[in-house]
């Protein structure tokens, strides 16, 4: 389908919904977020000293069940992302984001489609600046993937706080790392655990052959009260052939008053080239305004020191002041 | 043709939007049960309407419109207010009259607490002739 049919077919489904109520069972539903923002880049590592508006990965998306029977249900998700600030999303108007369509039942939910890994998503809740310039923590960490031709299987809760997911992708006859053919069921592979309770949230993830990395993500955010959090992350990868290493960890906390939140991150990565190393550090501070329940207001301020062994350092860093409005 | 399915698109997506409770919050997630979960919207306390329209068959009459008013009382003399709880379910059936001449119909009732032996209560209703 052409990005430029999309808003028609979003208007023909929605349509479809309205013009036959018998359907009224299955339910649909147009959702995502609008998030610009003006931000005043100094970038070093790529020679660029401007301002500009960014997008932010503002966002569409239409998801949906329909039921089967009373215990099965088949259920889809189309979400693309929209560049509000000049309609160029990577040359497209409109850039794939997570779909996918699946079963879902007692037993859990199974997906396939192009989806972020379960490695990526464990991250989420610690990453206070996700999908901000320089503040994402995809800036620092490798892992931060969302895969083609994906199938997730996604357990219920079980032991009343834990869930786990196991994911595979076949590789479709693409070269691996080692120039061989990578044409199996599972030739690359994501998997997590993860808890949840009131207080406490804590998973580790396991990638292989993900995007040519294997890697372990450790991650853990706690509710310290009913105003402040805090959270870590922290992973060990290797390319899947061996040749570079890295190393990284973020800590991030938030603090509530009133309609404010302060948010502050720290990271550092350390990539091991064999012959030379590589630090990334990354500090981002930063407060929203929630102006009502859908509407916030935000600044932020990141910066990126790249310090290469070889004596040489870049500085990269952020001034933002945004907009979000989610529906 | 094509302006009559973007009229459709934004129709519908305004009366989906109302049930949608910021999907996106848990859109990047791997609960998918919580996320395929249908969101009601955050209740609204005072002058909730309760607009069904989208689900309800061209046949049937809309629901009532529900409304919510709610007078302030203490359980002791406070500084704030005086009033007992009786006297301000008077109070109360003096606003539901003035609302509703033909009768109501009480749907529930609750008291939230404001502070120290401060509560509020409110009636849920609506009138018989709508």
């Amino acid at each position: 389908m052409k990005p430029s049919n999309l808003a028609l077919a979003i208007a023909a489904l929605s349509g479809a919904v309205l013009a036959t109520p018998a359907l009224a069972e299955n339910d649909i539903t147009i959702y995502g977020k609008a998030n610009l923002s003006l931000n005043q880049v100094d970038y070093e590592t790529d020679p660029e000293d401007q301002w500009n508006l960014t997008s932010n990965a503002s966002r569409i998306g239409v998801k949906g069940s329909v039921a089967i029977n009373d215990e099965l249900k088949a259920i889809y998700k189309m979400e693309y992302e929209v560049a509000i600030d000049d309609g160029d999303s990577d040359g497209d108007e409109f850039k794939q984001r997570n779909i996918y369509v699946g079963l879902q039942g007692t037993w859990g939910t199974v997906i396939g489609g192009k989806h972020d890994t379960p490695t990526k998503l464990i991250g989420k809740p610690v990453d206070r600046f996700n999908d901000l310039e320089l503040g994402d923590i995809k800036n620092l960490l490798e892992g931060e993937n969302r895969e083609s031709n994906i199938v997730i299987y996604s357990s219920p809760k079980f032991a009343e706080n834990f869930s786990a997911s196991v994911a595979f992708i076949p590789g479709e006859d693409s070269d691996d790392s080692d120039g061989e053919t990578n044409d199996g069921l599972a030739d690359a592979t994501s998997i997590a655990l993860s808890f949840k309770n009131e207080q406490v949230y804590a998973a580790i993830a396991n990638d292989s052959e993900v995007d040519g990395w294997d890697l372990t993500r450790l991650a853990a955010d706690f509710t310290l009260s009913d105003k402040a959090k805090a959270g870590f992350i922290f992973q060990d990868g290797e390319l899947s052939d061996g040749d570079v290493e890295q190393t990284g960890y973020i800590f991030s906390g938030q603090y509530t008053i009133d309609k404010i939140v302060l948010k502050a991150q720290y990271g550092m990565s350390t990539y091991d080239f064999g012959a030379i190393e590589t630090d990334l550090t990354q500090i981002t501070i930063g407060a929203d305004y929630k102006i009502n329940k859908a509407v916030k207001a935000y600044t932020y301020y990141s910066n990126i020191e790249t310090d290469i062994e070889t004596d040489t350092t870049y500085d990269d860093s952020v001034f933002s002041v945004g907009l979000e409005v989610k529906f | 043709m094509l302006i009559r399915l973007l009229l459709l698109s934004l129709i519908s997506s305004s009366a989906i939007n109302a049930q949608a409770d910021f999907d996106v919050d848990d859109a990047d997630s791997l609960d998918f049960s919580s996320f395929h979960s249908s969101k009601k919207p955050a209740a609204k306390v005072i002058e909730q309407s309760q607009d069904k329209t989208n689900n309800a068959s061209p046949n049937t009459q809309p629901p009532p419109t529900s409304r919510v008013v709610y007078e302030r009382y203490s359980l002791t003399r406070s500084d704030h207010t005086p009033y007992s709880a009786f006297y301000v379910i008077e109070a109360l059936h003096r606003q539901l009259a003035q609302h509703c001449p033909q009768g109501w119909l009480k749907e529930k009732e609750w008291s939230q607490h404001i502070e120290a032996s401060d509560y509020l209560l409110h009636y849920q209703y609506h009138c018989l002739t709508e």
